[in-house]
């Protein structure tokens, strides 16, 4: 019976020496360690979600339309300023589409957006 | 088994050292195939500690007495479930569950779809440190495969207050949530050694801490569950040291979920959030220290004086490690900080109920340390009890109760107090009107006719919010009453996830005031045939009985009970005098229903004829239990919902207005 408890704590040790090895020997490129992913940026689905919850607070008389429009303003224009970035990198892809165009594009997208969300 | 059960445990502290240099070289030298290597390091501790634990329950499952710890806590006649729950009767076992837990979080962080999330590797390295202290503390204090000299022909059995169905949760779950608290301590610690203060470690520890908080509430209301129908005095909360220990982490995380919203929505409360991560992580490593070291007389603690001490050492070393990271990063984090807009918002809300619950842990802690304190500056060692922490702690819960009917009343960011006192105005009604009803109706006590009606209010406003809610998005989209209701809660999980919690809370509050306040109690000495009444019960004692299970002698005290003149059956009071354990247990009788249970102890006997009963009537008790689990749903609805609007939002906002647009 010793020999058989001997021969699973070897195999303990060869899998344990296995985890620990191989990614000195089977490392690939895919498996490298990204950079710095830090994902600082403003995303759309934040601002509708800031956007939602205002509007909420608002239907539910949480604060008065004076507040509300104005905060709904300045998240409105964020999204414009951030939907427009995003254009303009899209825009120097394509280079085929006008502002006018952007703009209607970028606010079915956040209206899509908003959809998806319920 | 014995080879393979120490080879798991000294391996595992060679493979946990292995990977922590592994890791902290991997990161100097930015070379990738070692960090690689590390994480192979967690896998196989992983491995190793599900060994270790699975050779443990085969050993207590099939009693194998040549082990210490087998013969220490289970007999031949044990139920099996029992056996196997023995794993966390003794230091040993709990120390293992505790490390498999700790390799098993450390496993699915390292190989989570974070994995390569630059803040990992710190992650792991303060995880590891984790365990490998535990590995090292098993091995020198409480080897669970440790051999006997000579092998006993039965085991000494396991304490019969722990075979009970509570304590096979019980141990788990606090476990749970006290490893659990563990990952955000250590994102918090990582985010800080790699100067990243945004909300990314707190979005990502979200639900971890979540996950740590409701083990934590479950494990607090299932040793509450335990204590009531087990230990047979009654109650289900004495503010014993071991008690408090896991209720003060419970408190700070809840702080910590509240004001880690504030700094996800406006990026303020960087130090505080930090701050009470880092506590809360400590306050579980100190409720170990005081369950270990029996400097604390409790009738929980199983202590140990070695283990105490290295729990003592490993946590100071975590206060110094946590201290240093924070100071030299409290200028960079004060920096970051945005300010509070303005004063009467539901941030401000936020940080009042975080005051109080930090306020609440503080005067328990005082109250838990206070015949150490005592002790060491005037020599005599001063017990403060359960009249302390109810004077401090009714007030502050009262506070909290008040706060948690006001705060979803209020909006984000500026809200103005007309509109308050519009949202709050249905609220206050019911409160003030529930109060005048339970005066009608000859309720006496005026703090918990206060309690009750502040719960009311509390309650009530947490419905006003559903209805609200309801009734703005029928607005908004026209939907009918029932898919507007599934929607809000689908849509916001988070917020009405949290209300659910919130009246959860509010369920157990009624009951913890009203069996508090208003509990029936007689001792009475019976002849057969004699009645015992109380309320509306009526007892009638039928005699004493006596027959044996599983080798137990049993003592059974039969009652013929009544209520309220009609008759609901027998109850059957015990006394169990186990083969293997000295004191007798008691098999408290209970007859529950929606308002109340009856509560019936048989504490002594002169014949067969005659016997003494404790009897209690304790209203709404069943409430509390319900409340948990209301407490539990809500926690599962918020745990669903995830993504919430960053603090990244308010930044670019700020910039936004500076740039005058």
């Amino acid at each position: 019976m010793i020999y058989v408890f001997l021969i699973i704590s070897s195999l303990i040790i060869l899998a344990c020496i296995y985890f620990i090895l191989s990614p000195f020997f089977l490392t690939k490129e895919s498996d490298e360690e990204k950079g710095d992913e830090s994902n600082d940026e403003l995303t759309l689905e934040a601002i509708y979600r800031a956007v939602n919850e205002l509007e909420m607070d608002y239907l539910m008389k949480k604060v008065n339309e004076e507040h509300y429009l104005k905060l709904k303003e300045e998240y409105q224009l964020l999204a414009s300023k951030m939907m427009k970035q995003m254009g303009a990198e899209k825009t120097k892809r394509s280079q085929s589409k006008n502002t006018d165009n952007l703009e209607l594009e970028l606010l079915a997208e956040l209206h899509k957006l908003r959809k998806q969300e319920g | 088994m014995y080879i393979i059960g120490n080879l798991s445990l000294y391996l595992g502290i060679g493979i946990a050292f292995y990977s922590i240099i592994l890791y902290v070289w991997g990161l100097k030298n930015k070379n990738n195939k070692m960090i690689n290597s590390a994480r192979g390091g967690v896998l196989s501790l992983v491995l190793l500690s599900s060994i270790a634990t699975f050779l443990l329950l085969y050993n207590l499952g099939t009693s194998q007495f040549q082990y210490k710890y087998v013969a220490a806590y289970t007999s031949e006649n044990l139920p099996l479930v029992y056996k196997l729950t023995a794993f966390w009767a003794g230091n040993a076992g709990s120390l293992l569950l505790w490390l498999f837990l700790l390799c098993l979080y450390t496993g699915f962080l390292v190989f989570s779809k974070e994995k390569r999330n630059p803040m990992m590797p710190y992650v792991s390295i303060i995880m590891l440190l984790n365990i490998l202290f535990f590995f090292i503390v098993i091995v020198i204090s409480g080897n669970p495969f440790e051999m006997t000299e000579t092998i006993p022909a039965d085991g000494k059995g396991l304490n019969p207050m722990l075979q009970h169905p509570g304590m096979i949760l019980h141990p788990v779950t606090l476990y749970l949530g006290y490893v659990g608290l563990a990952v955000p301590f250590s994102f918090a610690i990582a985010a800080l050694i790699l100067k990243r203060m945004d909300a990314e470690w707190i979005k990502l520890t979200r639900r971890w801490t979540l996950v740590a908080w409701v083990f934590l509430t479950l494990g607090n209301i299932i040793g509450g569950w335990w204590a009531y129908l087990e230990l047979g005095w009654g109650g289900y909360w004495a503010w014993d040291p071991v008690e408090n220990a896991s209720f003060l982490p419970w408190l700070t995380v809840s702080a910590f979920l509240h004001s880690v919203m504030i700094q996800e929505r406006k990026g303020m409360l960087k130090t505080w959030n930090i701050s009470l991560v880092i506590i809360s992580y400590l306050l579980t490593l100190f409720g170990t220290f005081l369950v270990r070291s029996g400097v604390l007389t409790s009738v929980h603690a199983f202590g140990d004086g070695n283990l105490g001490a290295y729990f003592l050492i490993f946590m100071v070393f975590m206060i110094v490690l946590s201290l240093y990271v924070v100071l030299t990063r409290y200028q960079l984090i004060k920096k970051e900080t945005n300010p509070i807009e303005s004063y009467f918002s539901k941030e401000s809300s936020f940080l009042l109920n975080n005051l109080i619950l930090v306020g609440g842990a503080f005067a328990v802690l005082w109250g838990s340390m206070y015949p150490l304190i005592s002790e060491a500056l005037t020599g005599t060692k001063v017990n403060v009890g359960p009249p302390y922490f109810e004077k401090v702690m009714a007030p502050i819960l009262l506070g909290l109760i008040v706060l948690m009917g006001i705060c979803p009343l209020i909006a984000w960011q500026k809200a103005t107090f007309e509109r308050f006192i519009k949202s709050a105005l249905w609220p206050l009604i019911a409160g003030v009107i529930s109060a005048i009803i339970l005066v009608a109706i000859g309720i006496k006590g005026s703090f918990a006719i206060v309690g009750l009606a502040s719960t009311v209010f509390m309650f009530a406003s947490h419905l006003k919010e559903f209805y609200d809610g309801i009734r703005a998005r029928r607005k908004a989209t026209k939907e009918s009453v029932a898919m507007a209701t599934c929607k809000l809660l689908v849509k916001n999980q988070r917020r009405y996830g949290g209300y659910i919690v919130h009246i959860g809370i509010a369920v157990i509050a009624i009951g913890v005031i009203s069996s508090h306040a208003y509990v029936k109690d007689t001792l009475q000495t019976v002849s057969v045939g004699e009645k015992v009444e109380i309320g509306d019960y009526q007892l009638t004692f039928n005699g004493l009985t006596e027959h044996s299970k599983n080798g137990n002698g049993i003592v059974v005290a039969a009652l013929e009970t009544s209520y309220k003149g009609k008759s609901v059956g027998t109850i059957n009071a015990e006394k169990i005098f186990y083969e293997t354990w000295p004191e007798p247990a008691t098999e408290v009788a209970i007859k529950t229903n929606w308002k109340e249970d009856l509560y019936v102890v048989l504490s002594s006997w002169e014949s067969k004829d005659k016997a003494t009963f404790q009897v209690k009537v304790n209203p709404f008790v069943s409430w509390i239990w319900f409340g948990g689990m209301l407490m539990v749903f809500g926690t599962a609805i918020a745990l669903i919902g995830g993504k919430t609007t960053t603090s990244r939002v308010y930044k670019m906002g700020i910039q936004h207005k500076k740039a005058g647009v």
